[in-house]
């Protein structure tokens, strides 16, 4: 079909004269668009009153402010699982299909992660009309995750193509929209429900249909503007250095081959502690700044506290990234484990009990948060320095499940650890000192893995470099 | 030899850059709102009226 020609990787090869600046901005299109799975929560209150509504209508603020008045009504917890099965199917999806993502190029992968990111929302919008939960497990949860997995890891390559002289920078301004995307989700959700609105209805199903018209629209933007470069394409001006460092290599090897590789799984290890250890902050902001300084602070202001670390989160993303491309990959690891560890054995001392400190306090959640982005941001590079960029792309996909893997172990750390300090007659307070210095140990754990890691060994490279590909790889 | 090579216009990546960062402008701005909150003074707790003379 001519529409899907126009998609494969043939079609997307650059003209002489194409700007690579066009193709940050494809890349954020559609990291913009997935980023919105991290604002799904604003749904949840909504959905769980959806019968209750319906029925008797008034609005949310005409009910009584407890969880499912109505027995029919989802459950807090049943609608927990939708998020957690997109995540789930983030990570598998992207492992899956990483490496037909390296054959087929980015725009047909970009399109696919649009169709499917897209449809979740008009299945789950049939699940809210109908009343059927399973709707949404499929839909947002499944088709949408799949479209979460396909659309990050889509723009990864090629980006590391484009920019060879600067490759933390260009994925690092990709993965920084992923972090930016629930700011806007977000509001357009709040804003959409508010407008859709009736008396018997939430506006939820309208909600749903309208934003997966507006996020396929914009995905599509990044798939009509993506390009990749020609075979032998470099930045004008840029020679490849003649003596490469030490940790970056001038060869490229198979998805499959790194794989078996005991790099990829240090590498997995890295990113896994990382990011346990971030969740570890993330996922008790607010509480543990308002039991850290009782009285002090509202519950509205941990609320903005909780949306200033969404910010340093984001610019973590950019920041370090780029840090990296002029210190180094493993030297950027080094002061994420360092630093965080310090900072994580810090961070109960500033409270009522010792320095009694809000400014440090946050000052210290926001360095952390940074590095916590930082460290998703900065891995494709790394990933790029040791495997090459042939299936670049893959590899990293791969390597999500290390984050689908940190998804499940910190949360569930952090609660089993406050629930058994909790039985055990520990103050509320105390109890999350116990929690962040478990994760200096994690960042240790991480410390040690990156240390370990060494170039890889050159049996493991590609051994018919140029043949595999008809755009560039260099 | 005059390149004569079409160059993407100025113009275009202009456009392009403006279709992703004025809606993250625009998030991003909802956001800093909402951060505004950590800076507020906490309500103060209720001060006895001063006697009067």
């Amino acid at each position: 079909m001519p529409l899907l020609s126009f998609l494969d990787c043939d079609h997307a090869i650059a003209k002489p004269g194409y700007s690579r600046w066009l193709v940050p901005p494809a890349a954020l299109a559609i990291h913009l668009a997935i980023g919105q799975a991290y604002a799904f929560s604003v749904f949840k209150k909504p959905l769980n009153y959806l019968v209750q509504v319906s029925a008797f209508g008034g609005g949310l603020k005409a009910l009584p402010g407890v969880d499912s008045p109505n027995p029919v009504d989802w459950k807090f917890t049943d609608l927990g699982w939708i998020f957690s099965i997109a995540i789930v199917f983030l990570g598998l999806s992207a492992a899956v299909f990483g490496k037909w993502l390296e054959r087929v190029g980015p725009r047909k992968a970009m399109f696919a992660s649009a169709v499917c990111f897209g449809s979740g929302f008009l299945i789950s919008a049939l699940g809210v009309q109908f009343h059927q939960l399973w709707l949404l497990y499929f839909g947002y949860g499944v088709i949408g995750g799949i479209g979460l997995g396909i659309g990050y890891i889509s723009p990864v390559s090629t980006l590391i193509k484009w920019f060879p002289d600067r490759p933390g920078m260009a994925t690092g301004m990709a993965i920084m929209g992923f972090g930016g995307g629930a700011l806007i989700g977000a509001p357009l959700s709040n804003n959409l429900m508010a407008f859709f609105r009736t008396e018997h209805d939430l506006g939820i199903e309208k909600t749903f249909l309208v934003m997966g018209a507006i996020y396929f629209v914009a995905m599509m933007f990044g798939v009509f503007t993506v390009r990749v470069p020609r075979g032998g394409w470099k930045p004008e001006g840029w020679v490849v250095p003649a003596k490469p460092k030490a940790m970056v290599t001038a060869h490229s090897v198979d998805v499959n081959a790194a794989f078996s590789t005991p790099q990829f799984w240090l590498l997995w290890i890295v990113l896994c502690m990382n990011v346990t250890a971030g969740i570890g902050i993330l996922e008790q902001a607010s509480p543990m700044i308002q039991e850290l300084f009782k009285g002090r602070i509202t519950a509205s202001a941990a609320a903005g506290f909780v949306a200033l670390l969404s910010l340093f989160n984001m610019g973590g993303r950019f920041f370090w990234s780029s840090i990296s491309d002029y210190v180094g990959r493993k030297n950027t690891y080094y002061v994420f484990f360092v630093l965080g560890a310090i900072l994580y054995y810090l961070a109960p001392r500033t409270g009522v009990s010792g320095l009694n400190s809000i400014p440090l306090f946050v000052g210290i959640s926001a360095v952390i948060l940074s590095m916590y982005g930082g460290g998703f941001a900065t891995v494709p590079a790394y990933l790029r320095d040791l495997f090459g960029t042939m299936e670049v792309g893959a590899i990293h996909g791969r390597l999500l499940t290390a984050w689908s893997v940190a998804g499940i172990c910190g949360p569930v750390l952090v609660n089993y650890i406050r629930e058994y300090e909790k039985n055990h007659g520990v103050p509320l307070a105390d109890s999350y000192s116990t929690v962040l210095y478990v994760m200096v140990g994690l960042l240790i754990v991480g410390l040690l893995a990156n240390l370990a890691v060494r170039p890889v060994d050159s049996r493991y490279w590609y051994k018919s470099e140029g043949t595999k590909k008809k755009f560039a790889t260099a | 030899m005059e390149d004569h090579t079409k160059k993407t216009p100025v113009a275009l990546i202009l456009l392009a850059w403006l279709f992703v960062g004025l809606p993250w402008a625009w998030g991003v701005a909802q956001l800093w709102k909402n951060a505004q909150k950590l800076f507020e003074a906490p309500p103060t707790a209720a001060v006895p009226a001063a006697p009067t003379k």
